[in-house]
């Protein structure tokens, strides 16, 4: 086209049916800057911009181009801040002085009353026509399509400021480990990626993390929750979602939220649980939260293992309840109720677990709001099964100690005893075979002598009551009688021994010195237990006194008032132990074959009577055993 | 006068139905409370009338072992029948060394009671006249002179006259004499018979220092 050619008519015409299909605006322009020939896309422009000056509709042919929104204007269309450079006029002018096209130039004018920006892509060319030289301009505009850029790369900013305001990182990470887009978080954190792969540049490494999880996402192509902790040493609670971008390829969205607080906090949490739970573990003790309002009860995990369940399982009072002894079931239950009402509430109790019945002690507390109504109860479990055998045990070993310690009595009694029974033996086989003599008189028509006869007679049934007494009370002392406390009169339950005591202290040699005060009040106690204290501590005073020349014992009673004191005092050796408490100590023994039992159980006996033994020397030789019980009283 | 069994026992029932069984069997009875009240009864000690002790081995105070060591210590003669509710062999044993009749555990019957009270009044009478028939010698003895008795003891030892004279370094007359006023004093009609009179009341002969040699 630069040699000009000449176009015949039909060409021309043809160029024009061409042009006039053309659907961009391009305008044929003269050195001058008028317009030859326009599309009707130009024309379209053309016109709405004249209408758009707000002056009349008119060819625009002829009318010099220098600025788009004035053509024929050469002060230019006085909109512009720059007219007289308008770039669309010194772009033509550029043409035609250096004939070189131009491409695609973008261009942006503001133009409008409310100087509103507009933008052009301007294409000119310089045409060498058989009519002179032209120039073919085009130009678009892409004013709409570039506010909706600028919209965008808006909307992209606020995405970005969005994500850099928040408290936790966002990072894109593409396949091949680079990151597509970090938020300031994580910059701050981990600073820039600078085209660094991820593990290059967090951890620099030259492999990708064994314990990275990020990855698994292009696998599974699901969304994956784990922990990870990072560079900093904090951790982090990790959400990663499959992302594909805008232009199809794969990416992962990874976001992270710092939880190292939350989770010290969790795990000091955690620690307080568990150490509470292995303190109730060892202690047996168990805790529980009953909300009233709910009707929802928590158990600790002992509390659980307590009542033989799986920690967890979910439990509420009627099924408390229906674990409880059938026996204790109403009693609880009362308790409850009662403690609901302001009532303390700390009772002892059995349940059953797995068929075993085990006891269990409760403590509990009802808050209350401020009418009065209970809102909630907290309380304690503790499983003292151990603890109520061994006492069934202790009972069952006191009582066979005290047995234990009767028979061995009565084993020293034996001799005491045997000759005790054998008195009124003796005095009935004499009355009777008297009796017999005084009836078949050897003097034929001599009368027996009746009264005498009588006499006997009441006497036999005397000694028999007599020999009898004296097996009741051996008996009684044998038998394993659990206390059966009593008002009693100690002068009463003394004599009664006394005649046993009397016949040993004759074996032995010993004199019996009894200084009973009368008329003591009676002490609450139980008979044959308090005997077999007394009997005890008086064998072994005469045991004391093996051996001493002077043997002497002495069993006294007084009273107070408030107490009946019973002392036993003998002329023997002595205590020697330098505490005499130690005496009192099961299996403490100074006798070549004594079994130590002795003195451990008076001391039982007596303090379950709620009194106390006591052992200290006399002034003179030997010790004396002493022990104070409370006078009875009515209730 | 039938012969009287007293009877030592602390136990009142005992006490009461021996006495009568005692009584019953045709005897007559004394009983006490202890061994004290017993020795308290100076009369009882010296019986002269046929009797014995039944004694309870245990009491308080003075056991029964005890008084009849007491009783030998006083050379009273008193048989005695050992009761006890309690069989003590060893202090059985002891009783029997010192002279008891019998030892008896209660309860007994009468036959055993009886049979005992029997031997034992035996042995009283036996002892009575023993007694009586010592206290005949010593008196006899006591009226020998301190020399009569220095003789008399030389006399049982079987020594001539002549021998005794150089013991005690006097003439063989004087011995003689002495001799005669013993045997006539002490109604011995042989040495012999002296020699068993001494044995009755326990005097022994005389040792001679030059006899051992």
């Amino acid at each position: 086209m630069k040699k000009g050619k000449h176009l015949s008519q039909a060409d021309q015409l043809t160029i024009d049916e061409f042009s006039r299909s053309i659907p961009v605006p391009v305008f044929l322009l003269d050195e001058e800057r008028r317009v030859e020939k326009m599309t009707p896309a130009a024309a379209e422009i053309f016109s709405t911009r004249v209408s758009a000056a707000g002056e009349a509709e008119e060819s625009p042919f002829g009318r010099v181009i220098n600025c788009i929104h004035s053509l024929d204007d050469p002060r230019g269309c006085g909109y512009g801040s720059f007219c007289g450079d308008c770039p669309v006029r010194t772009t033509i002018l550029d043409i035609y002085k250096t004939g070189q096209p131009c491409r695609q130039k973008e261009v942006r004018l503001t133009i409008g009353p409310d100087g509103h920006d507009c933008y052009l892509v301007i294409s000119a060319e310089l045409l060498v026509l058989p009519s002179g030289r032209k120039v073919l301009l085009h130009f678009e505009d892409i004013t709409a399509r570039k506010k909706a850029e600028e919209e965008l790369a808006k909307e992209r900013q606020r995405l970005k400021d969005t994500l850099d305001m928040l408290p936790v990182y966002v990072i894109l990470l593409k396949p091949d480990y680079r990151v597509a887009f970090v938020n300031r978080f994580f910059r701050g954190r981990f600073g820039e990626a600078d085209g660094r792969r991820c593990f290059e540049y967090l951890f620099g490494r030259k492999e990708p993390c064994t314990v990275c999880q990020t990855y698994q996402v292009l696998r599974t192509n699901s969304p994956h929750t784990w922990e990870w902790v990072g560079p900093d040493d904090r951790i982090y609670s990790v959400f990663d979602f499959p992302f594909t971008d805008s232009d199809g390829s794969f990416l992962i969205l990874e976001m992270g939220i710092d939880i190292t607080e939350d989770k010290s906090t969790k795990e000091k949490l955690a620690l307080t649980k568990n150490n509470l739970d292995r303190a109730q573990r060892v202690a047996h003790v168990g805790s529980w939260h009953l909300d009233l309002l709910h009707n929802t009860l928590v158990w600790t995990e002992e509390t659980y293992r307590i009542f033989g369940l799986e920690p967890g399982t979910p439990v509420n009072y009627d099924q408390f309840l229906q674990m409880v002894h059938p026996g204790d079931r109403e009693y609880v239950d009362r308790k409850w109720q009662a403690a609901l009402a302001g009532e303390p509430y700390e009772i002892e109790h059995r349940i059953i677990v797995n068929g075993q019945v085990r006891w269990i002690r409760e403590k509990a507390e009802v808050e209350t709001d401020k009418r009065g109504k209970p809102l909630r109860g907290i309380g304690t479990v503790q499983d003292i099964t151990n603890y109520k055998q061994q006492e069934a045990d202790k009972i069952r070993l006191q009582r066979e100690l005290l047995h234990v310690s009767r028979v061995t009595a009565m084993g020293e009694l034996t001799a005491a005893l045997a000759h005790e029974l054998n008195q009124p033996l003796m005095a009935i086989m004499s009355n009777v075979q008297a009796a017999q003599r005084f009836l078949a008189p050897r003097t034929p028509g001599q009368n027996p002598d009746l009264e005498e006869i009588r006499e006997i007679l009441a006497d036999v049934v005397k000694d028999n009551k007599r020999a009898a007494g004296i097996i009741l009370r051996l008996r009684a002392l044998l038998k394993k009688t659990p206390l059966k406390p009593a008002p009693l009169d100690i002068n009463t339950a003394i004599r009664e021994i006394l005649p046993l005591m009397r016949s040993n202290a004759v074996i032995k040699n010993i004199s019996l010195n009894i200084e009973l005060t009368p008329d003591l009040p009676p002490v609450k106690g139980d008979r044959v237990q308090l005997q077999q204290v007394i009997v005890n501590l008086i064998l072994n005073g005469f045991e004391a006194m093996t051996g001493e020349e002077e043997k002497e014992l002495t069993i006294r009673t007084t009273g107070n008032g408030k107490t009946v004191t019973v002392s036993i005092k003998d002329t023997g050796t002595g205590i020697t132990a330098k505490n005499p408490e130690v005496l009192f100590k099961t299996f403490f023994t100074t006798k070549k074959d004594g079994m130590g039992m002795g003195l451990a159980v008076n001391k039982t006996i007596i303090e379950a009577h709620g009194g106390s033994l006591r052992a200290e020397n006399n002034r003179g030789p030997g010790a004396t055993f002493s022990f104070a019980l409370p006078v009875y009283e009515e209730g | 006068m039938p012969p009287t069994i007293f009877i030592v026992d602390d136990d009142p029932s005992v006490r009461k139905g021996l006495e009568r069984l005692v009584r019953a069997s045709g005897f007559k009875a004394k009983t006490f409370a202890s061994a004290e009240e017993f020795l308290a009864c100076r009369l009882c000690q010296e019986p002269r009338y046929p009797a014995c002790l039944v004694l309870d081995v245990r009491m308080p105070g003075i056991s029964g072992i005890n008084l009849q060591q007491e009783l030998a210590k006083a050379g009273i003669p008193l048989p005695i029948v050992f009761i006890t509710g309690h069989g003590d062999i060893p202090m059985s044993v002891q009783a029997m060394k010192n002279g008891a009749v019998d030892f008896l555990p209660k309860p007994f019957a009468e036959e055993e009671l009886l049979a005992a009270v029997e031997q034992a009044l035996t042995k009283a009478a036996r002892l009575q006249k023993e007694a009586v028939e010592k206290a005949e010698v010593c008196r006899r003895v006591n009226t020998l002179t301190p020399r009569e008795y220095e003789v008399f003891r030389w006399v049982i030892t079987g020594m001539l006259n002549k021998q005794i004279a150089a013991e005690l370094k006097v003439t063989e007359k004087t011995i003689k004499v002495h001799r005669a006023r013993v045997m006539q004093k002490m109604q011995a009609a042989s040495v012999a018979d002296l020699v068993r009179l001494a044995q009755k009341i326990e005097v022994t002969p005389k040792r001679s220092d030059s006899f051992m040699e």
